[in-house]
């Protein structure tokens, strides 16, 4: 059974997806638990992004085989938006620019959609712009971000600010984050940690999709899991990543799933 | 054999020239009998004529559409509540005085009927007649000189400033199908006056009527005038408006069409520019659905240098609908600092909707700039699942982006009141058009 005692958040049963016509994930298995941040590591191609589409529920991106279960319930048919009620949260790695349409009007209808499904009170504009300043100050950020056209125009590193305040401001019970501290600078990537460290909780599992060890430094992970091919081939704690800093993947090449003593003396 | 419309129209003139506003004028009757031969000469255009290519007036042709018809059906004064104006209301091209509110006008404001201005002030009228666009032969121009009923006449005498929009009505509801209405406005503001018009046009629902609306504007050394219209006349109607305008030195003359009704219209602004640093703004927003044609054709002449020009127009299409856009700048060779600019951005909500954009410039200046730009395509997906993928509903996630879309363009409008009344009217037809 899933979702026993309530620990098990999120179930991934070989799955296998499909990007325009070419099978990028090819048997992924995965399991987090309630309270939980993984890190999944990967090289490019090896179908990182391609997951977290997936969980999200990205159109271009057909499962054609496996199963997901996220709090117990099967996703497969879901729509976006109602994972996204449900409590599935994705940071893009590339977050679009929406010109015309301000912070306050899309997050103020984000919030109130989610809310509305989970049958609780929608907020008006005073109540919203209160709940807003209190997710600011959480992560200590201020409010010149929200006033703007959705990242309209933002450099590399607020729009990745931008993620994590909605994160906040959603409070989701899981979140993707997908490549969240690429193209940032150390100070960006503190800022990124913080907030990411102040949405830690027992009841919220976060997956951390990271090229590096840098975010991993800050937020510390109870698992790493290292993505090739379309599979996990090596899971483990952080000394993986220790292992990944000095070696690279090629180390991993070989592996399958056991235990971290797998890995090839040879490589090291 | 039966009458060609040509034959029709002519024939009808003939009949009703006895009780034409006017008649007694000779001037006047000269005007409408020069005209009335043209148009029997030319009929309406075909699309082998390069400013009809995309809008073909085949319907008309086909058959005739009578002036003498009677109204029925009542006129909701609901729609006059939208917008705090002075509202002049006609019906089936009659001025209703009881639901018009103009008695308490600034001074230094003429406001006429144009029936009432030939009777009571033709030398005003010959006066305020634009003799800038004498030489333009246009078939629906001649046709609606020859059978103009009525329309509105508003002088604007030096300085004069009004304080709220004068808002022009006009309610279609004949009692018959195919009648017609030819209405002819004339707007002169003298100089440093100011004046914001609207152009309301509506239509009982499914009557399939032509309407054909001319006006004539000008501007004297450094007027305002803001002129907006709504088009949205019943669903089957046939809608041809013409604004013909001229501004002489340091006027400004701003346009917006928001176009929604009609099966077939066309919103034509001709804006001459005959004065230094006038500034013309000409924009619009076609919103279109079922079989709807809807054209916008803008011709802006730089006669004179250091005028600034800009044409603003957007299509947001569905089902198997059409939108046009047609923008000109001509500049003189004398014409130099002009500073000229078009953009045309479509929607297409579904695969069968379709977009005609046709950017013309003909530039003999060569101290000028002048650009245009025209995009065509559908929402993106990539902001659309961005949206989705915070909870908003697809259809939730489409309504911000065109809401965003919208707003844009009616930011082309400088009259905040008005801005409002236009983003009322979009809001509700985006709310019923997806759902």
């Amino acid at each position: 059974m899933t979702n026993q005692n309530g620990i098990k958040m999120l179930e991934v049963k070989d799955v296998h997806a499909v990007v325009d016509g070419k099978e990028i994930l090819q048997g992924f298995n995965l399991s987090v638990k309630s309270g939980e941040i993984h890190a999944i590591m990967g090289p490019n191609g090896s179908g990182k992004s391609t997951f977290a589409h997936i969980l999200a529920g990205h159109e271009s991106y057909e499962m054609t085989k496996g199963k997901i279960l996220f709090q117990g319930k099967n996703i497969k048919t879901m729509s976006p938006d109602e994972r996204a009620c449900r409590g599935i949260f994705l940071g893009f790695q590339y977050p679009v620019e929406i010109p015309g349409v301000t912070g306050t009007n899309f997050l103020r209808t984000a919030l109130n959609s989610i809310r509305r499904f989970q049958k609780r009170k929608e907020l008006n504009a005073a109540e919203f712009l209160k709940m807003l300043r209190k997710t600011l100050d959480l992560l200590e950020m201020d409010e010149s971000l929200i006033k703007r056209s959705v990242n309209t125009g933002f450099s590399g590193g607020e729009k990745k600010r931008y993620e994590i305040i909605q994160m906040a401001l959603l409070e989701p019970r899981l979140a993707i984050l997908d490549e969240t501290d690429s193209g940032l600078d150390i100070d960006a990537l503190k800022l990124i940690a913080r907030g990411i460290t102040r949405m830690r909780d027992s009841k919220r599992s976060m997956i951390l999709i990271t090229h590096y060890q840098r975010l991993l430094e800050y937020v510390k992970p109870d698992r790493v899991h290292i993505l090739s091919h379309g599979k996990i081939i090596k899971s483990g704690k952080m000394d993986i990543v220790e292992r990944l800093e000095k070696g690279g993947y090629s180390i991993f090449k070989n592996s399958v799933l056991q235990g971290p003593e797998s890995i090839p003396v040879s490589a090291k | 054999m039966t009458l060609s419309s040509t034959d029709t129209y002519r024939n009808e003139y003939d009949k009703l020239g006895s009780i034409l506003p006017g008649k007694n004028l000779v001037w006047f009757k000269r005007l409408r009998d020069q005209s009335i031969a043209k148009f029997s000469r030319s009929g309406f255009f075909d699309i082998k004529n390069e400013d009809w290519h995309f809008t073909n007036l085949s319907v008309l042709r086909d058959r005739a559409y009578s002036s003498s018809a009677m109204s029925e059906g009542t006129f909701d004064t609901k729609s006059l509540k939208g917008i705090d104006a002075y509202h002049l209301v006609f019906i089936d091209g009659k001025f209703k005085p009881s639901f018009s509110t103009t008695k308490n006008l600034p001074s230094g404001v003429t406001l006429y009927t144009f029936r009432d201005m030939l009777d009571q002030d033709p030398d005003l009228l010959k006066k305020m007649v634009n003799r800038s666009f004498r030489e333009l032969d246009h078939p629906e121009l001649n046709l609606n000189l020859a059978l103009m009923s009525d329309g509105f006449c508003l002088k604007l005498s030096k300085g004069t400033k009004i304080d709220k929009p004068i808002h022009f009505v006009h309610h279609s509801c004949p009692r018959k199908n195919y009648s017609a209405s030819h209405l002819h406005n004339l707007v002169f503001a003298e100089e440093d006056s100011c004046a914001t018009i609207l152009e309301s046009y509506s239509g009982d629902l499914r009557k399939n009527y032509f309407s054909n609306i001319v006006n004539d504007i000008q501007l004297e050394p450094r007027a305002k005038v803001f002129h907006y219209r709504v088009q949205g006349e019943s669903s089957e109607a046939i809608s041809l408006a013409k604004s013909l305008v001229c501004l002489k030195q340091d006027s400004l003359y701003e346009n917006f069409c928001l176009s929604t009704g009609g099966a077939l219209s066309r919103n034509e602004v001709r804006a001459v520019i005959s004065g230094k640093s006038a500034d013309c703004k000409i924009a619009g927003l076609s919103l279109g659905c079922k079989k709807q044609h809807l054209d916008n054709s803008v011709w802006v002449h730089h006669h004179d240098p250091g005028s600034t020009s800009r044409q603003i127009f957007g299509n947001l299409l569905t089902d198997f609908s059409k939108g046009v856009f047609q923008g000109s700048i001509a500049v003189d060779d004398i014409a130099q600092q002009t500073n000229a600019y078009q953009l045309c951005k479509n929607i297409l909500l579904s695969d069968t909707a379709s977009a005609y954009t046709k950017p013309e410039l003909q530039i003999n200046a060569d101290d000028v700039k002048c650009s245009h730009g025209a995009t065509t395509g559908e929402l993106d997906p990539r902001s659309i699942f961005y949206l989705c993928s915070r909870g908003i509903q697809e259809n939730d996630a489409k309504k911000i982006l065109l809401g965003a879309f919208v707003d844009n363009l009616l930011k082309e409008i400088l009259v905040i009141p008005v801005r409002e009344y236009f983003k009322e009217k979009v809001r509700f037809w985006l709310r019923r058009q997806i759902h």
